[in-house]
């Protein structure tokens, strides 16, 4: 897979797409982020593993503003992220989630479109960069006219990516995008998530808990323990050299 | 959409532009039959001199059908010199006192018909005779009497609040509809009851009228009560009506209407014929006319309600929908209002508004708003929270979120709100007749009046057939309005 090529990134000469510089916050009492700094490389996949509560899903939720921090600074394509100009930021990042939510009262085709309808696209624009996202996401055009509601789950999901990746956003960020696809249908989407992502070419933030999926899909970690990093890196390196027993027990057993 | 609905509110505004500009002149009359058939003979003499006439009959009260002559909602209606007195003015004043007191309200007295219907109270002859009562005074020898009252009567000075301190009564008295009074004298559900002494009742029912032994009821000299702007040859064709009604006679029309049950239209004509004052009959209004005229004046008042409803209903939905605190207040505060009875909510319209068409819609527009307002705060809260996530996440803006996701998917709720709002205002508009907005009230009350179950039911049957088609128009909407995937019933 990719990451074998990238060769070894440190966390000072990268590119950086995304920047936490000591991030903290609270949400009624409970610590999501504990004075976090961290940096997601450009162009790259970077994956946030964790166990649930760890942090990884607030520190996703930081990056498009859904959440705004207690203190510290976010950085997003190299400046700290304006909270007035949300909107328009947020439509140069596509954002996928576990639950999906595609709107029931929509189309297919209207799911996917709609950001682009908002943004103004000419309709030859749209007509075609459909097609692109249908043909990467081997999902049928007969599709397009049909309500979220009877799709299988799988289809549900690529129509999600295709919606995130519609206006050929710089950043994706997928929530535990793939946890709801059976295990048998899962390899399948992995393969067509990285077609997906290779032919948008942009970089990626995934928050998961499933280590096979990071090292299926990512070649970047960031592994969060308690709203902090206990360790961040190229995913090979984080399993040969593990920071600590958190770590290499989180993926002892798991290299392919 | 938005488009739409603003040129279906001009379009339903239209009358009421129309009126305020209007050349006829515009008769008015108080719910019970002498004021019904005084107000058709001025209406019909008024015709007869070449004047355009606009019936507008049936206000709920002497207080608001004063109310509306002197607003200019109607430019005449038939008093007694009695209610102005005591009832409007509320105290003993001198004849020349009263005419100042009109004229500085831009109003007179025009010359009376000539029979005075003073107030009596009357009971079943035969009871009478049994209890051996003839006069009011000996009232007092019987205070078990059954005694059901006019709503009117029972709260104006000079009605039983002002009889009971003069003659030292002590019965308690209920109310009940004068139209209905008779009937329920008759079945023995009441003893005694108001009257007035022209009621074509009286002697069809062999009732007998008290003598008012102590001289408490003043005389009611019928006039027409107009404004003083009414043009000189209006006012000519109307004294020629002065002077040509007694006692005897009124009951004669009174009764026509009430007992034989004949067409107030055609009684008065055939009185204007025999007296000479009516150079050619004019054809009263069909009941198909009439009936489209009701309907469409009920669509009207119902229309431009529901449409303000929804304006503001969904607007304060969508501004208080996200703070739960703000929801509750709204919410709260909507449904207090929505315990006000509808009859009093009217009524309470009138200072503010005056009579007619505002006050009506104004009332059915507070009417309208909870339903509307509960229903969409409600199915907003109720939007799937990942969604709205979702949506945040993917830059639509908040109010592309509300126009393109949080609307849609409350749209079936809110639409069931609406459908309740519309179905509650036509229910609810039949009462705005009381206070002179017209409709298919109009029917009801004036059949209440005479005692018609026919009238009763041509605004009653309208009314409910008008809620069935909303009913059914409201299924067609939701099939334009709401995504496939949300319908109630129905495959896609």
């Amino acid at each position: 897979m990719g990451w074998h090529n990238v060769g070894t990134v440190t966390d000072e000469d990268i590119d950086c797409c995304v920047r936490f510089d000591r991030v903290s916050k609270q949400l009624s009492g409970q610590i999501l982020l504990d004075d976090l700094s961290v940096r997601v490389p450009e162009r790259l996949t970077t994956a946030v593993i964790g166990a649930s509560g760890s942090g990884k899903s607030s520190l996703l939720n930081h990056i498009n503003g859904l959440l705004q921090p207690d203190s510290g600074v976010v950085e997003l394509f190299g400046q700290p992220l304006d909270y007035r100009q949300l909107s328009e930021i947020r439509r140069r990042i596509g954002y996928a989630v576990q639950e999906i939510g595609l709107f029931p009262h929509m189309s297919v085709a209207a799911n996917i479109t709609l950001m682009a309808r908002l943004a103004g696209w000419a309709e030859r624009r749209i007509d075609e960069r459909v097609e692109q996202l249908l043909t990467v996401a081997k999902l049928p055009r007969e599709l397009l006219g049909r309500y979220p509601g009877t799709l299988s789950g799988g289809q549900q999901q690529r129509v999600g990516l295709c919606r995130a990746l519609m206006l050929e956003p710089e950043l994706l960020l997928l929530d535990e995008a793939f946890s709801g696809v059976d295990p048998i249908a899962r390899q399948d989407i992995y393969r067509d998530f990285i077609a997906l992502r290779d032919q948008a070419k942009c970089t990626v933030v995934l928050v998961t808990h499933d280590i096979r999926e990071a090292v299926s899909l990512a070649q970047y970690g960031i592994v969060l323990r308690d709203g902090l990093v206990e360790q961040a890196g190229e995913l090979a390196d984080l399993v040969r050299n593990p920071a600590n027993s958190y770590v290499e027990s989180l993926f002892s057993g798991q290299i392919p | 959409m938005i488009g739409r609905g603003l040129a279906l509110l001009v379009l339903l505004s239209l009358p009421l532009v129309s009126a305020a500009e209007r050349e006829t002149i515009v008769v008015g009359t108080k719910t019970f039959t002498e004021s019904y058939v005084l107000g058709e003979l001025m209406a019909q003499v008024l015709e007869s001199s070449g004047h355009t006439v606009e019936r507008r009959f049936g206000f709920g009260g002497t207080l608001i059908c004063f109310e509306a002559l002197r607003n200019g909602d109607i430019d005449l209606y038939p008093e007694y010199g009695g209610t102005i007195q005591r009832a409007i003015y509320g105290g003993l004043l001198a004849d020349k006192d009263i005419a100042r007191r009109l004229d500085s309200d831009g109003l007179r007295l025009l010359g009376e018909f000539g029979f005075n219907n003073t107030y009596a109270l009357a009971m079943p002859g035969e009871l009478a005779q049994r209890l051996n009562i003839r006069n009011i005074s000996d009232l007092r020898d019987h205070p078990d009497l059954e005694i059901g009252l006019s709503h009117e009567f029972l709260s104006r000075a000079d009605g039983w609040p002002g009889l009971q301190q003069r003659y030292g009564l002590t019965q308690t008295a209920r109310g009940i509809e004068h139209g209905l009074a008779y009937q329920a004298l008759r079945q023995g559900e009441i003893q005694l009851t108001d009257a007035y002494s022209t009621d074509g009742e009286v002697p069809r029912y062999r009732l007998t009228l008290l003598r008012d032994d102590l001289g408490f009821f003043p005389r009611y000299m019928a006039a027409p009560l107009v404004r003083n702007e009414l043009p000189a040859s209006a006012t000519q064709a109307l004294q020629r009506l002065a002077g040509i009604l007694d006692e005897a006679r009124m009951q004669q029309l009174n009764g026509a209407v009430v007992i034989e049950g004949r067409e107030i239209a055609d009684v008065a004509a055939d009185f204007l014929e025999s007296e000479g004052l009516l150079s050619q009959r004019t054809d009263s209004a069909s009941m198909w006319h009439r009936l489209l005229r009701n309907t469409l004046t009920h669509l009207q008042l119902t229309g431009i309600a529901l449409f303000l409803g929804c304006v503001a209903g969904l607007l304060a939905g969508v501004a208080v929908h996200r703070s739960p605190r703000m929801s509750r207040a709204v919410l709260h505060t909507a449904s207090l209002i929505q315990t006000i009875p509808s009859i009093a909510l009217l009524a309470l319209m009138i200072p503010l508004l005056g009579v007619g068409k505002p006050p009506a819609i104004a009332a059915l527009f507070v009417y309208s708003l909870l339903p509307i307002l509960a229903s969409t705060v409600t199915a907003l809260r109720c939007v799937d929270p990942v969604l709205s996530r979702v949506a945040t996440a993917l830059g639509l803006t908040r109010w592309q979120q509300i126009r393109h996701v949080q609307l849609p998917l409350a749209m079936p709720h809110i639409l069931s709100g609406i459908r309740t709002a519309a179905v509650i205002s036509i229910g609810t508009a039949t009462l705005a007749a009381f206070i002179g907005a017209g409709g298919l009230g109009q029917p009801i009350v004036t059949g209440l009046a005479l005692n018609d179950p026919a009238l009763i039911l041509e605004g009653a049957v309208p009314a409910a057939l008008l809620a069935v088609l909303t009913e059914l128009g409201f299924e067609l909407l939701e099939r334009r309005l709401v995504a496939p995937p949300l319908r109630t019933r129905e495959d896609f």
